[in-house]
């Protein structure tokens, strides 16, 4: 069959409407899903907080591309036979870090549970005082979804849509990044001086879905880790303690809201051991996704609002804590409270440039007046943290301080936060 | 003379090529979006960083006001029970799997 110019016009304008009208439709299904990921809107079961599936692949939409095995620390999620559909095949190897969920080419890879309901749900109960704890790098995503660029900053617009919301406090989760750093680096410098007697190097704790690796797959090195909890974690504590008898609430009446760019958190806040408030300490846990969705689904204009601040008591921080969103930023936060905690001394410049930066595995030695010379490093993405663990368990680790961050980046790349449309191809 | 490429060629090695690179460029695309996009929300922490008032953890007024009222230092009692933790030994799942065969 002989093709003309005219013939060969029709048939590719025909192919080209063809693709946007199944684009457009397809688009018109993105309704359902939570920021272009599918997100199942079942409350999850926290007693089975281990049994639990937190990411799934969808059978239906996977195409054997292996991007997700590629992306995964552990190599849980895999297919039978190369090509094969790929699954996330149990709970136990998972560290919930949602790697493969962000770099799935076909939008195939799911949430499979989310407390969105539960939290409309408080919200509604007017009994119930509802307390917003949003993480630091949250803020410098949720602009993303209403037009802003990414990595413009949203705090003051992410306060003022929580109280649109209806969320009665918001307490910054900065305020507990700024107390982990009293915490984690106090203890870091009692390691060194040998009054406690905990191995070196110590591990930054963090990282939710660092934690359970270790617990996981090197139990070994549990004494290394932090015994700090995580500063969302210190948060749920002090809301329905420091926070409840300030304010003079009930604790029984709280309901606490964390906000995080990360899938492994929801693991982390349904832990047992989170209860040493006398209460659950996190009653909800939601990522940046679901809180862009959420201000959607109440037709909140976000751009439009004026920026607010944090409620008092628990709501000021500084600049090493919003820090703690980048990899590298709670070494460099350590380091400017160690610094002048051992030396006595003003620091003139805080920024410690030789810990920030996009490596894998970054180190630095920094020398304290008046103290020891402090190596550290940075992993940034969990499969770099194998050679390092390997020393440790030799006994041959030359360092004192290592921060590790599951996702490469730190949490600003986080698995909760929103994606580009474009970049999930759905078909 | 024989044209090398005449204009039917060209249009179908043009349209050929379109096609190949629309169904490639995806993931390409989106591997350096993905970077691209962590770099500027990056920026943007450290820019925020530096306009901070207050930059150091312990300068923070509200950090001090706690350790006042509530907490009395760092690594205190109390401290100890509402801040810290205990960690637990998770591998006996993982081993299982290993058994099964699952490489990881």
């Amino acid at each position: 069959m002989d093709v003309d110019r005219k013939k060969f016009l029709q048939i590719a304008g025909g192919a080209a409407a063809g693709i946007i009208a199944a684009q457009t439709l397809t688009s018109c299904k993105k309704d359902d899903r939570v920021e272009y990921i599918y997100t199942s809107m079942e409350s999850p079961d926290i007693t089975k907080y281990d049994k639990t599936f937190f990411i799934q692949v969808d059978q239906n939409k996977c195409k054997g591309c292996h991007t997700c095995t590629i992306n995964c620390p552990t190599g849980i999620i895999d297919s039978k036979e190369p090509g094969g559909l790929h699954r996330v095949y149990s709970p136990d190897g998972c560290v919930n870090c949602g790697q493969c969920l962000v770099n799935c080419p076909y939008g195939a890879i799911e949430e499979k549970v989310s407390f969105i309901n539960d939290v409309f749900d408080a919200i509604k109960d007017p009994d119930t005082i509802v307390v917003a704890l949003p993480a630091p790098a949250v803020r410098y995503a949720i602009g993303e979804p209403f037009g802003m660029k990414p990595g413009e900053f949203a705090g003051g617009k992410m306060n003022a849509a929580l109280k649109a919301l209806g969320f009665d406090i918001v307490w910054d989760v900065e305020f507990a990044a700024d107390l982990t750093i009293m915490e984690e680096g106090s203890e870091l410098i009692a390691r060194l001086t040998g009054k406690m007697e905990r191995p070196l190097p110590q591990f930054t704790s963090c990282c939710p879905g660092w934690i359970k690796y270790v617990e996981s797959f090197h139990p070994e090195i549990i004494p290394n880790l932090s015994s700090c909890k995580s500063p969302v974690a210190m948060m749920g504590a002090l809301s329905k303690t420091y926070g409840a008898q300030n304010k003079k609430i009930d604790p029984k009446k709280i309901y606490t809201v964390s906000i995080m760019p990360c899938i492994a958190k929801k693991y982390e806040g349904m832990r047992p051991e989170m209860n040493d408030s006398g209460f659950r300490d996190l009653d909800a846990t939601i990522n940046t996704r679901e809180l862009a969705y959420m201000i959607k689904k109440k037709n909140i204009n976000f751009y439009a609002l004026k920026d607010e601040t944090a409620d008092p008591l628990l709501g000021q921080s500084t600049g090493a804590a919003t820090i703690f969103g980048v990899t590298g930023g709670v070494m460099e936060a350590a380091l400017r409270f160690a610094y002048e905690a051992v030396s006595g001394r003003k620091l003139d410049s805080v920024d410690f440039a030789a810990v920030r930066g996009m490596g894998g595995v970054r180190e630095a030695s920094v020398k304290i007046p008046g103290g020891p010379e402090v190596k550290v490093c940075i992993v940034s993405g969990l499969k770099n943290a194998e050679p390092i663990i390997r020393d440790i368990k030799k006994g041959k680790s030359p360092y004192h301080f290592i921060e590790v961050m599951t996702c490469p980046g730190g949490c600003v790349n986080g698995g909760g936060q929103p994606l580009d449309p474009e970049d999930v191809f759905i078909i | 003379m024989k044209s090398l490429l005449t204009r039917k060629k060209f249009i179908r090695t043009l349209t050929l090529g379109i096609a190949a690179i629309s169904f490639v460029s995806n993931p390409v695309k989106q591997l350096f979006a993905g970077l691209t996009k962590t770099k500027s929300r990056t920026d943007g922490v450290y820019e925020q960083d530096r306009k901070m008032a207050l930059r150091k953890s312990q300068d923070n007024p509200m950090i001090k006001q706690i350790y006042k009222d509530f907490l009395e230092h760092p690594n205190s009692h109390k401290a100890h029970e509402l801040l810290h933790t205990e960690y637990i030994n998770r591998s006996a799942g993982v081993n299982r799997l290993r058994q099964s065969g699952i490489r990881i």
